[in-house]
């Protein structure tokens, strides 16, 4: 067990395809901004990509069960990052969401992400596996809703939308499969929806009160993804490019450095979150339907992991890294072919950004120390508790 | 255990919940993508591929015109312009403004300072201003008050521009001549539409910024330093209007004629002939444009160029005019009409005009179109030579050859058929006979006298009338007017002439039809009118024995070949057009040339004939015309003449009109001295010409 590398295999093997198909889209998707050496791009990813996967071997190795005393350390670490970079963050298409290292510039509500999870999903370990009453259920609910609501407000204060609505994906995935009693399930979803249904109603009959919560450039962006024609020279624009481009790769697509879309610099930000774009219109459907089965194997390994997770704690931060995963995949991946508004969310583990691809490596290595325990505990005695 | 099992079942259960829900969403992703690549992939395909072809046009000089000498009737001369060409959806302001920046240190717009800043108002320094920088825009969007008033695009912007302060704007020195120009090139640039050329200067274009210019194209996008021309005319006013205008490049095509011009591939600033020949020949002059064609990718980049037409310059005119005679003809016309006004300016004080046309009765070829025109109030004589197609007036007794030809053709009299010349009298109607009651004439003598009677007896035969003293005609035949009108229209009287012009009057026909005095006053040209060209054509078909020719100006149409000394190849020539032939015996035409040669030698027209060298046929007329002038009757008589030489085998064929001519002898030389003068010079300038060639 010792001489082993704390990795699982199979999710090395699927994340090694993804890193291929990531550093081939970068160099055809990065030409249009590299001036004078087109490697540049490629050659910082891959730094970050040799650094991921330390960083995931790392947080392998760790016993994530010691971290279950710790979350709150993290937690705490991540709120305090935030709010530096409501002091000192540099603003960039609007938002101010990055802090400049000067090596490398980092994204806060990144690692946030992580460490929220971790830290629900210790809160939410805590209460067992058996069912809380509709009372203990309230409270331990609004524990949990003070923990995410302050760093979401700073992260949606940025702004970043995508990051917010990942957020508040991945919290209710936590509480869904949580222990929490179903009554307040119930409620809580009766409340989403109706939530949902209030803004969808708003936004097709009464956009005078939704525009005055909502900043006139994400409700642009809204517009752009409902009607990408008529607002073609405004935000659709960018959907409208994307769509013609991964249109156009048909099955097989246009062939590799060879998509007019990508490399005449009509789609904007080609290496980043708009990269699904490359991918669509040189590889085609080929292409883009083995990246989306690449993910769903990854994800349902994690799945199986969580499955076979004896400690409950492991389970939740698998079910954390799921829906974080599958809510910024299917986001960044549903925005580009007009399924959901633009965000400024990248694609996992394909888009470049370092920042993005360390959280993601170490969502993985906490997925993989789960898997590591686990394996550990069938060769010990944990038949009986 | 049942417990564990249970909670076991449960995690398991909602974990298999999470992971249909993931793969519910990653199967939404795949159906996307199938609908995206798959279903509508053909349609994004084409749409990326999507190319739309734009055409611009280079023009190419226009046809020169010369006269039958070849000598140059109309020249083009050359203007040097600069002109900038914006591409498909414009250029942007920042580019504009470097544009006219680099221009305005190879060319002036104004040859002084004072002269500058008067081309640059006060708006024009707050819009350069405005669009010179984007923190200026900016500026003055943050001094915009806050209103919740909708205001239209123009509105807002006159907003703006009452925001800027002179202190604004004076930001640049506008007293400095480079600042000028770089302002006025930049509102000239502003004015030109995408893909299409626009003047920014083109008067007073020196060699040095025409060359300057030139040698920097490379460095401005759009801009293009062309020649283009001017018409210019080295006779003057001479046949000008026949020749006619072309527009300029700021009218371009005739809007009421849009449809017409854009479907023969003009542009809207194309020049194009408005008037007379320029019009007529205009798809001869024109030439074909050069036309090249710009393949445009769907986010307006050009992406390929291809000529898709050579440009071939306008072809040239040979007129069938020799411009001295035309010259001489001015000049004789306009003299004589000038000599009868001073000599009786009382008797002659409503004479104004005088009206020529001479053809060349064996080819259609016209020799000669003229009118003086005389402006009693600013007591000045002009030459409107357009007056002899435009303007018809009562011919008179010239006509009475076509009436003796209708005559024979409908059978009512034949060749020396001896009619009673008396007054004739029909009830409610004047008095009407001849100038002289000839009692007994044949057919001869009434065309060389001009028997009035002769003719009225020919149209009361034709319509079936029976004539007693002063009683109205019985069983008159009211379809004799359009019988009578059908054999003149054969000699072209009161018919189109066929002339190579976009425009021609027909006269005026009377419409009554049934007082059968009329048609006796049709008989002796005293009721439909005629143009002078009309006549021409009508002397012209029988001099030409019954042969009816289309009058033409221009007799060769020759390929430009760039030399104005020189000419091109003949690309088509004119060959006489017959129009229609007298359908009779020829004998009956000779009947008619020797009455109109017998007018000229012991008729009429002796006295001022007889004499003459050259053999001429004539036919006179008289016609009163009769109007009123603050409801006072004036009378006055249109003198006419019509006529060929030589007799035998005639060169040419005439018509003179004089309206409206003092009632008295003195006045009834005025027609035949221009006809004199007309022939003798039209002989001695060919003998000149024979002689020096």
């Amino acid at each position: 067990m010792q001489k082993k590398l704390p990795i699982d295999y199979t999710i090395v093997f699927i994340l090694g395809c993804l890193f291929v198909i990531s550093l081939l889209a970068i160099y055809s998707g990065s030409g249009q901004y590299a001036f004078d050496d087109p490697t540049y791009f490629i050659k910082r990813q891959l730094v970050f990509i040799v650094l991921g996967f330390i960083v995931m071997m790392v947080v392998a190795m760790f016993d994530f069960e010691l971290l279950e005393k710790w979350t709150w350390l993290f937690y705490i670490a991540g709120l305090g990052l935030l709010a530096l970079v409501e002091v000192i963050g540099i603003e960039r298409n609007g938002s101010q969401r990055w802090i400049d290292l000067k090596v490398t510039e980092i994204q806060p509500s990144e690692f946030m992400k992580i460490f929220l999870v971790l830290h629900i999903a210790m809160i939410l370990s805590k209460i067992g596996k058996y069912r809380l009453d509709f009372k203990e259920s309230l409270f331990v609910f609004m524990k949990i809703m003070v923990y995410m609501t302050i760093p979401l407000y700073l992260i949606w204060r940025q702004p970043d939308l995508g990051t917010t609505l990942m957020i508040l994906f991945s919290v209710a995935a936590l509480l869904l499969i949580s222990s929490l009693s179903l009554k307040l399930l119930g409620i809580l979803t009766g409340i989403g929806l109706t939530g949902m249904g209030t803004l969808v109603y708003l936004f097709m009959y009464r956009r005078d009160i939704l525009d005055e919560f909502v900043a006139p450039h994400q409700m642009a962006r809204i517009y752009g993804w409902l009607d990408p024609e008529t607002y073609s020279r405004g935000f659709g624009y960018q959907l409208q490019q994307a769509l013609l481009g991964i249109g156009s790769g048909q099955l097989s697509g246009s062939g590799y450095r060879e998509g007019y879309q990508v490399q005449s610099g009509h789609i904007p930000e080609a290496h980043t979150d708009f990269i699904f774009a490359v991918i669509g219109e040189e590889f085609g459907f080929i292409g883009t339907s083995i990246l989306v089965v690449l993910f769903f194997l990854l994800i349902y390994r994690i799945i199986t992991i969580a499955l076979q997770a004896n400690s409950l704690f492991g389970m939740y931060i698998c079910v954390g890294v799921i829906s974080l995963l599958t809510f910024q995949v299917f986001q960044n991946i549903g925005m580009t072919i007009g399924l959901m508004p633009i965000t400024g969310l990248a694609l996992p583990f394909v888009s470049y950004g370092g920042s993005a691809l360390l959280t993601n490596m170490m969502a993985i290595g906490l997925v993989t120390s789960v898997h590591l325990r686990t394996k550990s505990y069938m060769f010990g005695n944990d038949e009986d508790e | 255990m049942v417990k564990k099992k249970k909670k076991r079942a449960q995690t398991t259960m909602r974990l298999n919940i999470l992971f249909l829900f993931v793969f519910l969403l990653f199967s939404m992703l795949i159906l996307q993508l199938g609908v995206v690549q798959i279903l509508n992939g053909e349609e994004a395909r084409e749409r990326l591929n999507q190319t739309e072809n734009a055409k611009a046009s280079v023009a190419v000089p226009r046809g020169l015109i010369y006269d039958a000498d070849y000598n140059l009737v109309v020249d083009n001369e050359p203007v040097r312009s600069i002109t900038y060409t914006p591409p498909k959806n414009g250029d942007s302001h920042r580019t504009k403004i470097e544009l006219a920046e680099s221009l305005a240190q190879m060319m002036e717009m104004a040859p002084n300072l004072d002269e500058l800043k008067a081309l640059v108002n006060e708006r024009d320094k707050k819009e350069f201003w405005y669009v010179y920088d984007a923190d200026n825009r900016k500026l003055i969007e943050e001094r915009l008050p806050e209103t919740d008033e909708e205001l239209s695009a123009s509105e807002l912007y006159q907003l703006q521009l009452d925001l800027i302060e002179p202190e604004d704007y004076n930001y640049f020195d506008w007293n400095d001549p480079y600042r000028l120009n770089v302002a006025i090139i930049k509102k000239e640039l502003d004015q030109a539409m995408e893909l299409s050329p626009h003047i920014i200067k083109n008067e007073n274009v020196t060699d040095e910024e025409y060359a300057r210019v030139s040698e920097n194209l490379s460095q401005l996008p759009g801009i293009d330093a062309k020649i283009d021309w001017n018409r210019v005319y080295p006779f003057n006013d001479t046949f000008r209007s026949f020749i006619g205008n072309v527009s300029d490049a700021d009218k371009g095509i005739p809007r009421e004629n849009q449809d017409y011009y854009l479907n023969l591939g003009y542009s809207w600033n194309d020049r194009v002939g408005e008037s007379g020949l320029e019009a007529q020949y205009e798809d001869v002059l024109r030439g074909q444009k050069e036309v090249i064609q710009y393949t445009i990718n769907n986010e307006g980049d050009i992406v390929g160029t291809k000529t898709v037409q050579q440009g071939q310059a306008g072809s040239d005119l040979v007129l069938t005019i020799d411009m001295d005679f035309q010259q001489a003809l001015d000049e004789i016309v306009k003299d004589e009409l000038e000599k009868y006004i001073a000599q009786d300016p009382y008797r002659n004080r409503h004479m104004e005009d005088a009206l020529v046309a001479v053809l060349d009765p064996q080819t259609g070829e016209v020799l000669g179109m003229t009118a003086a025109h005389y402006d009693r109030e600013e007591n000045t004589y002009t030459n409107q030579p357009h007056r002899v197609v435009y303007d018809a007036h009562i011919p008179g007794s010239s006509v009475k050859g076509a009436t003796v030809l209708t005559g024979y053709q409908t059978g009512v009299i034949d060749i020396g058929t001896v009619l009673n010349d008396r007054p004739i009298k029909i009830a409610g109607t004047p008095l009407k006979k001849s100038w002289r009651t000839f009692g007994l004439i044949n057919d001869l003598r009434a065309l060389e006298q001009s028997s009035n009677v002769y003719m009225f007896e020919i149209a009361m035969r034709i319509a079936t009338a029976r004539y007693s003293y002063n009683e109205p005609l019985r069983s008159f035949d009211t379809s004799s007017f359009q019988t009578m009108r059908n054999y003149f229209q054969q000699f072209g009287l009161g018919s189109k002439t066929g002339i190579d012009l976009p425009f021609e009057a027909t006269g005026y026909v009377g419409t009554n039809i049934i007082d059968g005095g009329l048609l006796l006053d049709f008989a002796i040209g005293q009721y439909d009118t005629y143009t002078t060209l009309q006549l021409a054509q009508y002397v012209s078909t029988i001099a030409n024995d019954g042969y009816r020719l289309a009058p033409h100006i221009v007799k060769e149409q020759r390929q430009a070949n760039g030399d104005k000394a020189t000419l091109g190849p003949i690309v088509n020539s004119q060959s006489p057009q017959l129009l229609n032939k007298i359908d009779m015996d020829e004998r009956y035409i000779e009947r008619v040339q020797q009455g109109f040669r017998l007018a000229a030698t012991s008729g009429t027209g002796r006295g001022h004939w007889a004499n003459n060298p050259y053999n001429v046929a004539i036919k006179t007329g008289t016609a009163q015309n009769e109007f009123f002038v603050d409801g006072e009757k004036q009378y006055t008589n249109n003198l006419t003449l019509v006529g060929y030489a030589p007799y035998e085998e005639p060169e040419l064929a005439f018509a003179i009109i004089v309206p409206r001519a003092g009632v008295g002898n003195d006045q009834n030389g005025i027609h035949h001295n221009i006809g004199n003068r007309l022939i003798d010079a039209y002989f001695d300038i060919k003998e000149q010409k024979a002689t020096n060639n």
